[in-house]
């Protein structure tokens, strides 16, 4: 159950679609959820280490360049696609239980898994190290508006096991309950607790580091 | 406490102790350290939260909602396959019970000609001639039926 005050527009507006078919209702859904299922989508994709793989140039080329799937929005588009045409398919299914939110993050968490599980065994043997990301002009911006990037993020979260990163995801974005969190994960609520501390543990040290900062180290450096 | 085992509070938030909160809370305002910790802490949930520069792709809007669109249609042609369903079954049903009902009230000469009538088809004249002959042979028979009668026996002839 969403832990914060959740007045759920979405879970209204799915029982009505539900009811009176009304497709507005589902545009609506759409429009006060495709933000977040496309920022958790980038996110979730982390989860996997998920590699790079070559991209298509305008002349139909395989460029050699590789690009993480953090910043390939073809992809990304493609992954949210599948998240809503499930979202559709289960939406007869979804009674209220959970919030919509986390109720659509799920699916999107497992779609994003799922692709990037799929892509990793297609890319073969591509390195984990060439999944850091070039920070470059975006970094710059980052520097001026004084807060993190999705990068640093990224970055910070390399020292986490995929287990660890899972519970933290499903905590902040899913905004699951630590029960919910085993139940989903088939483990026990000690478990839970016990990957939170340690995720905890383990982004400690970056986190002193970009409290005492500011920003983080490097934009630091730069300015 | 040490600072790992404050972190430990810091980590699980709301689900804490309420006692462990109270006395992590009070600790934040003397030790410097912890402080940091939750403040980075707070940057970091704000960039993993972050949303604001996603960008929608149109493609995925319009090829979601005509899906959405193809769903709605589907429940519409189900549901009218539904309702046709059960309207041929009932009209089956009402048909049945007209046959049924009609058969009932067909009086036994009437059952007799149309044995008669079958057993013509069928190419039992033998038959039909004999099913005629019960019928002309019973008492008081309306003209009507009579000269059905007559009419099946000749045509069994």
């Amino acid at each position: 159950m969403c832990r914060g005050v959740c007045e759920d527009e979405s879970a209204e507006l799915a029982e009505h679609y539900n009811k009176t078919e009304d497709k507005g209702a589902f545009a609506k859904i759409y429009e006060l959820n495709w933000r977040c299922v496309r920022a958790y989508a980038r996110r979730a994709a982390m989860l996997m280490r998920a590699p790079p793989h070559e991209v298509s140039t305008d002349y139909g080329k395989k460029e050699k360049k590789k690009k993480p799937i953090t910043q390939d929005e073809s992809r990304l588009s493609e992954i949210c696609s599948s998240v809503w045409l499930a979202a559709l398919q289960g939406i007869r299914g979804f009674k209220g239980k959970v919030c919509f939110r986390s109720w659509i993050l799920g699916i999107t968490r497992n779609k994003a898994v799922d692709d990037v599980r799929e892509f990793t065994k297609r890319a073969g043997d591509v390195k984990v190290d060439a999944l850091k990301v070039e920070l470059g002009d975006a970094r710059a911006v980052s520097a001026k508006q004084h807060k993190l990037l999705l990068e640093d993020v990224e970055a910070a979260c390399e020292s986490l096991t995929e287990d660890e990163m899972r519970v933290v995801f499903m905590r902040f974005w899913e905004e699951l309950t630590f029960v919910e969190m085993a139940k989903e994960l088939g483990i026990t609520e000690g478990a839970v607790r016990h990957r939170i501390k340690l995720a905890f543990a383990k982004l400690r040290p970056e986190l002193l580091r970009w409290a005492s900062l500011g920003l983080p180290a490097k934009d630091k450096g730069e300015q | 406490m040490n600072h790992t085992e404050w972190n430990d509070i810091f980590a699980l938030g709301d689900d804490a102790d309420p006692d462990d909160r109270k006395k992590a809370d009070e600790h934040l305002l003397t030790c410097d350290e912890c402080q940091k910790v939750k403040a980075g802490f707070e940057l970091f949930k704000e960039a993993l939260l972050d949303d604001s520069e996603e960008e929608d792709d149109p493609k995925v809007r319009e090829q979601v909602l005509a899906a959405a669109q193809a769903q709605l249609d589907g429940w519409v042609r189900a549901r009218a396959r539904r309702v046709a369903f059960l309207v041929t079954l009932a009209l089956g049903l009402l048909v049945v019970g007209v046959v049924v009902w009609y058969r009932s009230k067909a009086g036994p000469v009437e059952r007799r000609l149309e044995l008669g009538e079958e057993q013509l088809t069928h190419g039992d004249f033998e038959g039909a001639r004999k099913t005629a002959d019960e019928v002309l042979s019973a008492p008081d028979l309306p003209e009507a039926e009579k000269a059905r009668a007559l009419r099946l026996k000749e045509r069994a002839r």
